[in-house]
């Protein structure tokens, strides 16, 4: 299939980058289970993905616009512009599910008992997807400087957020327990829903990007 | 005898610069040079042609079939040679080989290998080394490697020296050879389309200013060259374009026999593919 040979360029592109990258994640749930038992499975599993996401991506985008015009040769080839966006994401597909891995790998080995349960791999997925979604868009649209350059702004933006929200609305409570209260399944399904249509009008905003764009 | 490639009223437009109702046809077993100087449209027309930058009118239609809509099917049987080669430069050759194959139906490893030899290639050899005679070289190895029908090269042979242009257009004689083929090959260097060019398509400031079979080009224009004198408002009209010297003029015309009737005692000699296409596009005129 297509869509492989394009993950397998990926891969080939930055695979120094790969197998750097894959045993210092797989590092990372030893040294937290190390240095900090106490903290949730769900937060070291988190910076893992982000740590993997980030460190992967960025070589991949870095290489890929060392031989901008490259994609052109792929696309007067026949693959079509459609498998080329397809394959990034993909990719981070890949990305998480060797991350998911490791991790069970990692914790059975150290016999910690903390497996991660659907719940936190669901809510991992739906966070790593929703910052993904944003920002794969942005690079298709104004290339890997600009959207990095947006990105820092945002993050700032974000991390202001809620110190402002506080300090503006301070007597404002939101109540979560009607969420709790959910069945799990339920629960489950709904982070399932909400990464399945954050994904679709990320991927559908990149093709029309993509396909809108001179190679 | 069926046209392989045809293009109508192909439209791009950038802020400073556009392609105009682009025409032209390109008919099976023909090699169509595709001449301009630099800026004239060249390479955009033919990234427009291929689907890499975006056309805002026109059609594009190869072996009868609009591109856009059989986009895959079309790609398959064309072999495209960029400018530059466009090739992951951290990669070898092998490399960048085994990304492209895969997506060809008709990949023909044996050809691969033939033309690598042929071109004393080393696929081990990482692409950011190589130079740009090789570049080229490997990028119409691949675009030969798939039992390709039609040929698409923007400037392959620019900036290569005259052995290695030589070599290339050996191997496009040979691949037209084959029969029912096509190549359309845009250049600013006349001189390789003197040699193997069937047809020219002349494009200037992003408009086609001719389409002609290059013998009958030669044969039905003149080079002209006599004293100023013999210029004036009847005469003038009869050259495409002109240079006055201090010693008389020279210019183009494709209409020879007017030329010697209104101005007796000029010099005609026959042109070359440069003197035409200078007549259509500058000079002082």
């Amino acid at each position: 299939m297509l869509l492989f040979q394009l993950v397998k360029k990926d891969l080939l592109l930055i695979k120094r980058y790969v197998v750097v990258t894959m045993l210092l994640l797989v590092a990372i749930p030893l040294f937290i289970m190390r240095t900090a038992p106490s903290l949730p499975g769900m937060l070291s599993f988190l910076y893992m993905v982000a740590l993997g996401e980030l460190m992967l991506l960025q070589a991949l985008s870095q290489t890929e616009a060392k031989s901008p015009r490259a994609v052109a040769l792929l696309c007067a080839a026949p693959y079509s512009r459609n498998t080329v966006v397809q394959a990034k994401y993909l990719f981070f597909f890949l990305t998480f599910a060797y991350c998911y891995v490791a991790y069970t790998l990692m914790t059975l080995d150290a016999n910690t008992g903390a497996l991660l349960d659907v719940m936190s791999v669901f809510i991992v997925l739906l966070c790593s997807i929703t910052i993904f979604a944003i920002y794969l868009p942005v690079e298709f649209r104004y290339g890997l400087v600009k959207a990095k350059f947006i990105f820092m702004i945002a993050v700032f933006a974000f991390s202001l957020g809620p110190i402002l929200i506080s300090s503006l609305f301070s007597n404002i409570s939101i109540d979560f327990s009607a969420l709790e209260a959910l069945p799990y399944g339920i629960k489950i399904a709904a982070l399932a829903l909400a990464s399945v249509v954050i994904l679709w009008v990320s991927m559908t905003a990149s093709l029309r990007i993509f396909n809108g764009k001179d190679l | 005898m069926n046209n392989i490639l045809e293009v109508e009223g192909l439209g791009k437009d950038y802020r400073d610069f556009s392609l105009s109702n682009v025409c032209f046809t390109l008919p099976e077993d023909c090699i169509a040079g595709f001449v301009g100087i630099n800026g004239a449209g060249k390479t955009t027309t033919i990234r427009t042609i291929l689907g890499l930058a975006k056309k805002s009118s026109g059609t594009v239609r190869m072996f009868g079939k609009d591109f856009s809509h059989n986009e895959t099917e079309i790609k398959n049987r064309i072999g495209v040679v960029l400018d530059e080669g466009y090739f992951y430069d951290d990669l070898s050759m092998a490399q960048m080989k085994g990304i492209l194959a895969p997506a060809y139906s008709n990949w023909n490893e044996k050809a691969y290998l033939g033309c690598m030899e042929r071109f004393s290639l080393d696929p081990r050899q990482k692409i950011a080394t190589l130079s740009r005679g090789m570049r080229m070289k490997f990028a119409l190895t691949l675009a030969l490697s798939h039992d390709a029908e039609l040929l698409i090269m923007d400037e392959p042979t620019s900036g290569l020296d005259p052995f290695v242009r030589s070599q290339f257009l050996d191997i496009i004689a040979d691949f037209m050879q084959q029969g029912g083929k096509g190549v359309l090959f845009s250049t600013h260097i006349t001189s390789d389309l003197d040699k193997i060019a069937d047809v020219l398509i002349m494009i200037h400031e992003g408009r086609i200013v001719l389409q002609q079979e290059k013998d009958w080009l030669l044969e039905s224009h003149r080079l002209v060259k006599g004293d100023r004198k013999l210029l004036d408002e009847k005469t003038e009209p009869l050259l495409l374009n002109f240079e006055k010297t201090d010693f008389g003029f020279s210019g183009i015309t494709n209409q020879p026999e007017a030329v010697h009737r209104s101005m007796p005692g000029v010099i005609t000699e026959k042109p070359t593919i440069e003197d035409i296409m200078l007549g259509y596009i500058g000079g002082e005129k």
